[in-house]
């Protein structure tokens, strides 16, 4: 069966979403109290915690998957697993790597049960000005910019496209991606490299590339 | 002008140039031929291009809908034996505003009738 396609709403403006992660490797206090008090069994904690990270952890299933619906599956399973296993959480690792690690596991699974899938993505007009007091017409560029990488990169197989959006959107080693994707650290680096030539040829084509592009 | 056909001593750093990164920096004998070259220093220039707007997709996140949040909490509740029967805090704000809103429309109504002249 397949599903039609979903409508992708891109928050441009970060205040937009309040619960994302700092992605500076220096942790929160407040998260740090928060994911222990998790650990030690505290549910109110995990359901704290599940409010602040929601949106980004749908953020990366919905890239893994390339559907809204399989997304909220996904972030559910991933939650119910991350509930389970939160008190062998060492604490060695950032609480959203952990998290993303688990997405990328459950999103890994559901996919290949799923098969190869694949959805198209249209892109909504209603996309808001990121930096209001930048140069309009450069904030312009910048989103049809990042709508036309989004689209490239659901344009990609699904094992290209989860080696990259793990390693360079959400910056988790190379190793936690061998590791979550079941692959050798070898073979995830060289379908991150075949991603980003595949991603450079379609968006940032020298001339004669763009003759293949689709 | 870049040439449109890619030459065989680029052909042959390609794999190198999409390989950098934070962890990965090109070797001197790659880094001589980019440093000659000027098709290579363009592919290079997109492929940090490519990175960084790749990195900025991660802040501009998707928008979630507002029942993502209690229906995970649901799934949790269901998994720790709890009753599930959770409104998310967006879906609550939401019914507040409707039901708000539907006050001051009867208030303004009374309000209305009372001031309206008899007959």
């Amino acid at each position: 069966m397949t599903r039609a396609p979903h409508r992708l709403h891109i928050v441009t403006d970060p205040s937009r979403n309040p619960g994302r992660f700092e992605r500076s490797n220096t942790a929160d206090p407040a998260m740090t109290a928060l994911v222990e008090r998790a650990v030690a069994g505290e549910r109110e904690a995990f359901d704290e915690l599940v409010r602040l990270t929601h949106r980004d952890a749908f953020g990366l299933a919905f890239r893994l998957t390339g559907n809204e619906e399989d997304a909220s599956d996904v972030v559910q399973d991933a939650y119910l697993r991350a509930y389970r296993s939160i008190s062998r959480f060492r604490g060695d690792a950032r609480f959203s790597t952990w998290l993303y690690r688990i997405v990328a596991n459950c999103a890994s699974t559901f996919n290949s049960r799923k098969g190869r899938q694949r959805t198209e993505v249209l892109f909504d007009d209603d996309v808001v000005e990121a930096h209001p007091d930048r140069d309009p017409e450069q904030a312009v560029e910048a989103t049809a910019l990042r709508q036309a990488l989004d689209a490239a990169i659901h344009d990609l197989p699904p094992r290209l496209r989860s080696v990259i959006v793990l390693r360079d959107v959400y910056d988790l080693p190379h190793e936690a991606i061998a590791d979550e994707l079941g692959i050798s650290v070898s073979a995830a680096k060289v379908r991150l490299h075949r991603a980003r030539r595949r991603l450079r040829e379609q968006v940032f084509p020298l001339p004669g590339e763009n003759l293949h592009a689709v | 002008m870049l040439s449109e056909s890619r030459p065989a001593a680029c052909d042959a750093v390609a794999d190198d140039l999409a390989a950098v990164d934070e962890q990965y920096v090109l070797s001197p004998a790659v880094g001589a031929h980019v440093e000659s070259c000027l098709r290579c220093q363009a592919e290079v220039a997109g492929y940090r291009r490519l990175r960084r707007t790749l990195r900025s997709l991660a802040d501009h996140p998707v928008i979630v809908s507002p029942q993502l949040e209690g229906e995970i909490l649901a799934r949790l509740d269901v998994a720790d034996g709890r009753p599930a029967a959770r409104v998310p805090v967006a879906a609550a704000a939401t019914i507040g505003s409707i039901a708000a809103a539907a006050g001051v429309i009867v208030l303004a109504a009374r309000h209305r009738r009372v001031l309206r002249p008899a007959g």
